[in-house]
């Protein structure tokens, strides 16, 4: 058993060590040298994997390549599974919730809004030309839904027209009809009509990445809501809230964690099915995807492929490694 | 008895049978040498709390036992098979094996609801059975199984036959099980635990079965249950074990009356009795005690002396009772429940507006009174865990009213209902999920203090629950401890800790000594009570066994799909029983005593001897 713990320390040191090694090492992708181009690997004490047709560093771009894929696919699927969590577990615990028609309409309107002006804005502040004004907005916007909730708290005549909003119901049917339609179809038309950007990937992954993550997280805290301590904390009448966060969470987490690692690895896949099909990504960055489309059907120098797709098949396999052993019961965090 | 000069003539015959399990700290020995052999058409009990091997050593004669982490180490399994002659189960290969499971040994499981396969109808399961094992054509297949059904004495059975067994209901489901097991006709019938999950007069009706099958078929019997009084009713003979040891064997008469070992006169006397009312139940630990080499010995400096003389000093006349219960009850009621209904929607028909309700609880009132526990008894499905959950509001009632203190608690909200929520605590029945597996137990304990700021600061409510914990008798360093390393004895001490420390003045107890060992059931019954003497506690006592709630109860509820079907004392109900359905249920309970065994044992003497009379 220790053994095996140190082997997933060592993966786990192996796949985020990976990252930085591209800027430590000191390596350059864009360094274009024409006498040196298609050098075959192991051959010249400075290009270690050989390099390509202009003459760039084959072990640089495998490096940066990787840097590109966790830094986009580690962020995402931190928030898809963030957001999955988030839903999955109310739809979960609370089935229906009882609404105040007035007020919840007031506050969609202004969620809505808030929603979208942090799109703008983060996309602006993605393109440079951040605002302060942006921030500000969403903070008056934060401010107004806060003013609406506790004014419904305290104010009564508020509360009319309630209704129970069967809010897993909804989710549930969100969930089918955005898994009801094929992810990659689904991405490409929205790769096209949006600008090539990190930000833009990584929206239109969002949409349809959180759901296995809300699925599994709304069957575990049915599964959760059956047990007894659950029943006990609401007999000492604790706050929703307080009971979806210190007695669900910590024990879904053990299954949302395969499930993250699982989906990083589909993800990473992801994008480097996108970048192969040249959508998504801005031209200028390097990506696995990119290497292995841009000498795909290039035979004579093998080693322009290969090892891109070694370096896929490393990182998936060692993601699986992980997903198998939580599987197994590793109770640690690593 | 004529069979005993026959010895060599035994169905079965276990010698020197040593089962282990491999696991990560060691390896474990589940059965210790352990010997018995049983004639035809005779039954032995087999007697032991969780984890005493008394499974273990059933499914090696089923030759079960999971590989490679158990493993039957040593020991021989003699069987006298119709086909086979005589032949030791552990060294035949695993074809014969498979012919002699479901031919010449059959075997009933305790769980009836995971025993069926949910997808096939339960008379394809049985049909299916007869078709494995005995060369016939479907059609006869089929008139066996309604044969069958028709024996277990299971209603409607063509219904029966093509029903999926969700649509059954326990004990149905476990007379199919029994049906299945007897498709042919076995010579040794194994039931491990057959009744625990079944209502007691459900388990009457299946003890009967298994009765009958012996006067009819010569059928061995071993049954493996934990509770005394279903072996006394049932077996010819005992085996009681402890820890894969078998402490004492015996015949069923001589055990009850004479019980040699410390731990079988523990047993006897640590069961809540019908006959009379006790004050503090014996224990175990009263009769014995591990020495250093971790052996049993008795102990020496006994309390009581015999199974008889604990209950006779612990005994509460009728006069001590009526004396405590009458000024308790001259006090104002401190809870008190008015017409109070929970229908639960059955089919939702959208087209029209009549909708179907299970009634649930179904206009019930009654009055608890301060310091006067209150027992809740009935059957599965009868609303007593539904009423429960009503009263600490953990569900909304459909209407009535539930007043507690003086204050009608369905009405309030938020902050108010917190304030009363303090006063109010409930104790599960099932000590494994009730606590969070991923909280230490004395975060668990302290959680409830901190949210209701009761005492200044942390340390404060650390030296609480350290308090709190020794009150349950664990100790003060089991704090940073997680429940997976405890027993469930002391989880559920755990879990009362956790509701006692608001200080409440009412608890419910929704079965919460159900999943325990009876041994254990004892103490925490015992603390129950020196809780209740100490604190002032209010009870409310939910179970379905009705010596528990006589044993822990003064007043008690009857209760019989929804309605209160008799209320009173409970020496009252028990001595005087008004209603039909309340006799039933009083008559349907083993009681194990000295009288009954020997009923017990003469009457299937005369059965005997009136089908001998039969057959010539």
């Amino acid at each position: 058993m220790k053994l095996r713990n140190d082997k997933i320390l060592w993966t786990i040191s192996f796949l985020l060590v990976s990252v930085g090694l591209i800027r430590w090492s000191g390596w350059s992708t864009s360094q274009i040298s024409l006498t040196n181009s298609y050098l075959p690997p192991f051959q010249h004490h400075l290009y270690w994997l050989g390099t390509d047709r202009l003459g760039r560093d084959v072990s640089a771009m495998l490096l940066s390549g990787y840097e590109t894929t966790i830094l986009i696919s580690l962020p995402i699927m931190l928030l898809a599974a963030g957001i999955g969590i988030v839903l999955g577990g109310l739809a979960g615990y609370f089935q229906k919730v009882r609404i105040y028609l007035l007020a919840f309409l007031l506050k969609v309107i202004v969620v809505g809004c808030l929603l979208w002006e942090i799109y703008i804005t983060i996309e602006a502040a993605s393109l440079g030309n951040a605002s302060i004004y942006g921030w500000l907005f969403i903070c008056l916007l934060g401010l107004i839904w806060a003013m609406i909730h506790f004014l419904q708290r305290k104010w009564e005549k508020l509360s009319f027209w309630a209704f129970y909003l069967p809010v897993d119901q909804l989710f549930i049917r969100l969930t089918e009809l955005l898994s009801s339609v094929p992810r990659l179809v689904l991405i490409l038309c929205l790769a096209t009509l949006l600008r090539p950007s990190y930000f833009n990937f990584g929206f239109v992954v969002l949409i349809t990445y959180w759901i296995p993550a809300a699925r599994l997280m709304r069957a575990e805290v049915l599964r959760i809501k059956q047990q007894y301590y659950i029943e006990a904390a609401k007999a000492n009448w604790l706050q929703d809230f307080y009971i979806l966060w210190k007695h669900a969470l910590p024990n879904a987490l053990p299954t949302i964690r395969i499930s993250f690692v699982f989906g990083l690895a589909s993800l990473i896949i992801l994008e480097s099915t996108l970048s192969f099909l040249g959508v998504g990504l801005p031209p200028e960055t390097v990506s696995w995807g990119k290497m292995i489309a841009q000498n795909y059907q290039d035979g004579q120098h093998w080693w322009l492929t290969f090892f891109p797709v070694l370096g896929l098949l490393l990182v998936i396999g060692s993601l699986h490694y992980l997903a198998d052993y939580w599987q197994e019961g590793g109770r640690k965090w690593w | 008895m004529e069979t005993s000069s026959l010895v060599t003539d035994n169905l079965l015959e276990v010698r020197d049978l040593v089962v282990e399990f491999t696991t990560e700290k060691g390896t474990i020995q589940a059965v210790k040498h352990v010997n018995f052999s049983l004639a035809k058409g005779e039954t032995i009990g087999i007697v032991g709390e969780s984890g005493s091997g008394k499974s273990v050593t059933s499914l090696s004669i089923m030759r079960l036992i999971q590989e490679p982490v158990g493993k039957i180490a040593s020991g021989e399994i003699i069987f006298d098979s119709p086909k086979m002659g005589k032949v030791d189960l552990l060294s035949l290969s695993k074809d014969e094996m498979q012919e002699l499971r479901g031919n010449d040994i059959a075997m009933i499981f305790q769980e009836p609801m995971t025993s069926l396969n949910p997808v096939y109808t339960c008379g394809n399961q049985v049909m299916e059975a007869i078709l494995l094992h005995q060369q016939v054509s479907v059609e006869e297949a089929k008139k066996r199984t309604l044969a069958l059904f028709d024996r277990v004495k299971l209603p409607r059975v063509k219904k029966i036959f093509n029903a999926y067994p969700h649509e059954l209901s326990g004990g149905q489901k476990q007379r199919v099980m029994i049906a299945m097991a007897l498709s042919c006709n076995p010579s040794l019938l194994i039931a491990d635990e057959p009744t625990t999950a079944l209502d007691v007069t459900v388990q009457e009706a299946i003890l009967d079965i298994v009765q009958d099958l012996r006067y009819d078929e010569e059928t061995s019997v071993i049954f493996i249950t934990h509770d005394l009084g279903v072996v006394a009713e049932i077996s010819d003979h005992v085996m009681v074990m402890y820890k894969g040891e078998t402490v004492e064997k015996g015949d069923v008469w001589d055990i009850f009356n004479e019980p040699q070992h410390p731990y079988t006169k523990g047993l006897l006397a640590c069961r809540p009795r019908l006959d009379f009312k006790m004050k503090v139940l014996a224990t175990v630990n009263d009769f014995m005690e591990v020495d250093e080499e971790g052996k049993l010995i008795e102990k020496e400096n006994n309390k009581y002396k015999s199974v008889g003389e604990a209950l006779l000093l612990n005994f509460e006349t009728e006069d001590e009772i009526k004396d405590r219960t009458k000024d308790l009850m001259m006090r104002p009621a401190i809870l008190e429940v008015n017409n109070l209904k929970k229908y639960f929607p059955l089919k939702k028909n959208w087209l029209s507006r009549h909708r179907e309700y299970v009634k649930a609880v179904d206009d019930v009132s009654f009055k608890v009174y301060p310091g006067v526990t209150l027992g809740l008894v009935g059957e599965s499905g009868c609303g007593k865990t539904t009423l429960g959950r009503l009263l600490l509001r953990l569900l909304e009632p459909t209407s009535g009213e539930v007043t507690f203190q003086g204050e009608n608690i369905l009405t309030l909200k938020g902050n108010e209902m917190r304030r009363l929520r303090k006063d109010m605590q409930i104790i599960f029945q099932d000590p494994y999920s009730s606590l969070n597996p991923r909280i230490a137990i004395g975060e668990a304990i302290m959680e409830p203090m901190r949210l209701f700021k009761v005492h200044k600061n942390d340390k404060e409510r650390k030296n609480r629950v350290v308090e709190l914990l020794e009150t349950v008798s664990l100790q003060a360093d089991h704090f940073n401890r997680y429940p997976h390393e405890f027993s469930g004895g002391q989880r559920q001490r755990i879990c009362i800790a956790r509701a006692l420390a608001l200080d409440p003045k009412f608890v419910v107890c929704d079965e919460s000594v159900s999943a325990l060992d009876v041994s254990v059931q004892a103490q925490v019954l015992n603390l129950l009570n020196e809780l209740k003497e100490k604190f002032h506690f209010t009870y409310i006592f939910i179970s379905h066994d009705l010596s528990v709630v006589k044993f822990m109860a003064d007043r008690m509820i009857v209760m019989n799909k929804g309605k209160i079907e008799e209320m009173g004392f409970a020496e009252d109900i028990y001595n005087y029983p008004q209603k039909a359905y309340t006799k039933n249920l009083i008559k349907a309970i083993p009681k194990g005593d000295l009288e009954d065994v020997r009923k017990a044992q003469l009457r299937r003497k005369l059965e005997k001897e009136k089908r001998m009379q039969a057959k010539m």
